[in-house]
């Protein structure tokens, strides 16, 4: 009865929501909106913002959140979550130390060593969600365990300095492109590649396939479990490249740190735009949301509000952030 | 629920928008047991409702609706649901039509042989041929939706085998039931068929998306633009744009989308589920139209249809279930809807008669 009902409505609405690219991009926009705003507050509160080198350190510090939030966009648009991005990133980064400053192996090889890790973590956790169904919030929760634990064991508890490899610092710290750190490049390529994937890729179709409706996705045809497994495993790629960058520009694998990093990623997404039921979202509205946090956390800093403010903050931003997209809902929706 | 709410309060006017689409027969049967007494206390009541056999039995008087116009107010005593029928449509509705026995050699494509799952399904053997449309009748829970949901890989048989062009197929999930190529339109689009916060041309793709893909595993938007738009023309989807978000469009476009997207991907062997149940009556005959065409083109058909009308205008031949088991097969000259329901409530006697 009610079916029918809804139905009807909708049809009386047809005309006017065949909207256009605005309205579909709109939480996007909005985020950008934010963004200049921001940072046309910070730029006149003060005059040391909108200097060339504030603006690289902003980028710098977002580098590593935004890689890790590019992965956790996949899985959060197939309606799953990934809590195991932040530790995931500290063992992808004692990984890289131990291939390369323990066991000596070639720069490359030990790069791509840790990348591979962090991948197969993403596979773990893949498989444990695709095939055992055991639900992502649980199966990642449980990763990010394992990872902490394992980072810790593996490095002793104690820091690794990669003072005896040549050239990894210069993974983060040098510049390819005069003037701009290799860190911030990476997040830039890293970036257009994730874009790419999600826009144009049948990977990308699938990941909102799987969010939009998973059931009927399955029973399209589309192997489910297979696409879900790639997809974690691509969030896992992305946790070991952010691993190996961070490594990088602390020159050292830091088996403490990450923690906390995940939930930062996530808030990046959210405050993109990002639907945590899954079925939308979009790699520019997360690295827009990632630059917003970065962006907060260096103003504040500038205008010298205590580190404590900041996170009060960047939490009130993301109230705001969902439930702006709420109240875009409804609107649509009445 | 709903319907007790609204008789609380007590109304003078008691609106009614399709209140039997979630009832049960036995419960329709109390609902108009209520609006007889409704209706002598005085109340007045609009009932609105495609179930035409509803109208003719509890309707004083019956206006019909088109693209938003009243078209005429009859009194049903004095009509004949034909001509209700036909003022719904705008055109004329061809009278009890049967089909027309498909011609020459018609070649078995999918042959199901003692399928029995875990729940329900005990035994059920047939054959789906070239050409031809298979109705499957039955009550509720007879198990037909299980027979297609097994056929389309979305649950596993316990025993039995499933052929294919006479070579035994294993059918694990809807991937393998897609490479196939057997499509499934489920009884429930909403859940099983559609993505619906996504766009048309979204759907209309996604079974087919693997051919649009050039090697780097990119989509060529293009040609899945121009795939997507073919299907809509050709199957006169409703919908502003591919960009459209499902939700949006009536029941009966969105079900057209789920049957474009099978086509989409070429199906030899589809499989409908209550094709039209909660669509209009012109896009009805649409769908009635598409099946015949599908099967003039080769394409080997099972229609799971609780209608019995539909199911003799529409099928070749007709497979009668009751409670897991075929209990009947029949062809079309030879059933009508007496001997339908006779098969169809068959419980206990499991000869299964072929």
């Amino acid at each position: 009865m009610t079916e029918t009902k809804a139905v009807s409505a909708q049809e009386r609405a047809l005309p006017r929501l065949s909207g256009g690219l605005l309205r579909r991009q709109l939480q996007q926009v909005l985020a950008f909106a934010s963004l200049i705003v921001v940072m046309a507050f910070f730029s006149l509160a003060s005059p040391n913002f909108l200097t060339w080198s504030n603006i690289t350190g902003i980028l710098l510090s977002t580098a590593v959140i935004g890689i890790l939030a590019l992965g956790t966009t996949f899985v959060i648009i197939t309606g799953g979550i990934d809590l195991s991005v932040g530790t995931g990133m500290t063992l992808a980064s004692v990984m890289t130390a131990t291939f390369l400053v323990t066991w000596g192996w070639p720069l490359t090889l030990g790069v791509a060593g840790g990348i591979a890790f962090g991948a197969l973590m993403g596979f773990v956790n893949g498989f444990n969600v695709a095939v055992l169904r055991i639900p992502p919030f649980i199966a990642t929760l449980a990763m990010m365990l394992i990872a902490q634990g394992l980072a810790l064991v593996i490095s002793g508890t104690a820091p690794i300095y990669f003072n005896d490899v040549p050239g990894f610092t210069a993974i983060s710290g040098g510049s390819l492109v005069p003037g701009v750190p290799n860190a911030v490049l990476i997040l830039f390529v890293l970036t257009a590649l994730a874009a790419v994937v999600l826009s144009k890729s049948i990977l990308g179709r699938y990941t909102f396939a799987l969010g939009s409706n998973e059931e009927a996705t399955r029973i399209s045809g589309i192997d489910v479990a297979k696409w879900k497994i790639v997809i974690y495993t691509l969030a896992g790629a992305f946790t070991g490249i952010a691993g190996v960058v961070l490594a990088a520009r602390l020159n050292s694998a830091q088996p403490a740190l990450g923690l906390g990093y995940e939930l930062q990623a996530i808030a990046a997404v959210v405050i993109g735009g990002t639907s945590l039921q899954g079925g939308k979202g979009s790699i520019v509205g997360t690295i827009i949301g990632a630059l917003i946090m970065g962006v907060l956390v260096n103003g504040l800093r500038i205008m010298s509000i205590p580190q404590e403010w900041q996170t009060v903050v960047i939490g009130i931003v993301i109230l705001v952030a969902v439930y702006t997209d709420i109240l875009r809902r409804q609107a649509r929706a009445s | 629920m709903e319907i007790a709410k609204a008789l609380s309060f007590d109304a003078r006017v008691l609106i009614m928008d399709e209140p039997t689409a979630a009832l049960t027969e036995s419960e329709t049967e109390v609902l108009f047991g209520l609006i007889a007494g409704l209706k002598a206390r005085g109340t007045g009541i609009v009932y609105i409702s495609h179930r035409m056999e509803e109208l003719g039995r509890i309707a004083d008087r019956i206006t019909v609706l088109r693209d938003g116009r009243c078209i005429a107010t009859l009194e049903t005593a004095e009509t004949e649901l034909r001509e209700v029928i036909s003022l719904m449509v705008g055109r004329r509705i061809e009278g009890e039509a049967r089909p027309r026995p498909p011609s020459g050699d018609r070649r078995v494509v999918l042959r199901a042989e003692g399928i029995s799952t875990k729940g329900l399904l005990r035994d059920v053997s047939f054959e789906l041929r070239e050409g031809e449309i298979v109705g499957f009748a039955g009550l509720m829970g007879a198990g037909r939706t299980e027979v297609a949901r097994v056929l389309c890989g979305a649950d596993r048989a316990e025993s039995g085998r499933i052929y294919l062009r006479g070579e035994p197929v294993e059918i694990r999930s809807p991937a393998d039931a897609a490479r196939l190529r057997i499509g499934y339109l489920s009884e429930d689009r909403k859940r099983y068929g559609l993505l619906l916060d996504q766009d048309v041309g979204f759907n209309v793709t996604l079974s087919s998306l693997t051919s649009y893909v050039n090697a780097l595993g990119l989509v060529r938007d293009s040609q899945v633009r121009e795939a997507a738009q073919t299907y809509v023309d050709a199957l006169r989807i409703k919908t502003p744009s591919l960009r459209q978000r499902t939700s949006n469009l009536s029941g009966g476009n969105q079900q057209k989308i789920v049957l474009a997207k099978w086509l989409a991907k070429d199906c030899d062997v589809l499989i409908f589920d209550e094709p039209t149940r909660g669509i209009d009556v012109g896009t009805k005959e649409e769908i009635y139209a598409l099946l015949n065409d599908l099967a003039a083109a080769g394409k080997a058909i099972m229609m799971i249809s609780s209608e019995l009308p539909e199911v003799l205008r529409m099928a070749h031949r007709i497979v009668v279930m009751c409670e897991g088991r075929v209990t009947g097969v029949l062809d079309n000259a030879d059933a009508d809807q007496e001997t339908i329901m006779e098969y169809a409530t068959r419980a206990g006697d499991h000869g299964g008669i072929r």
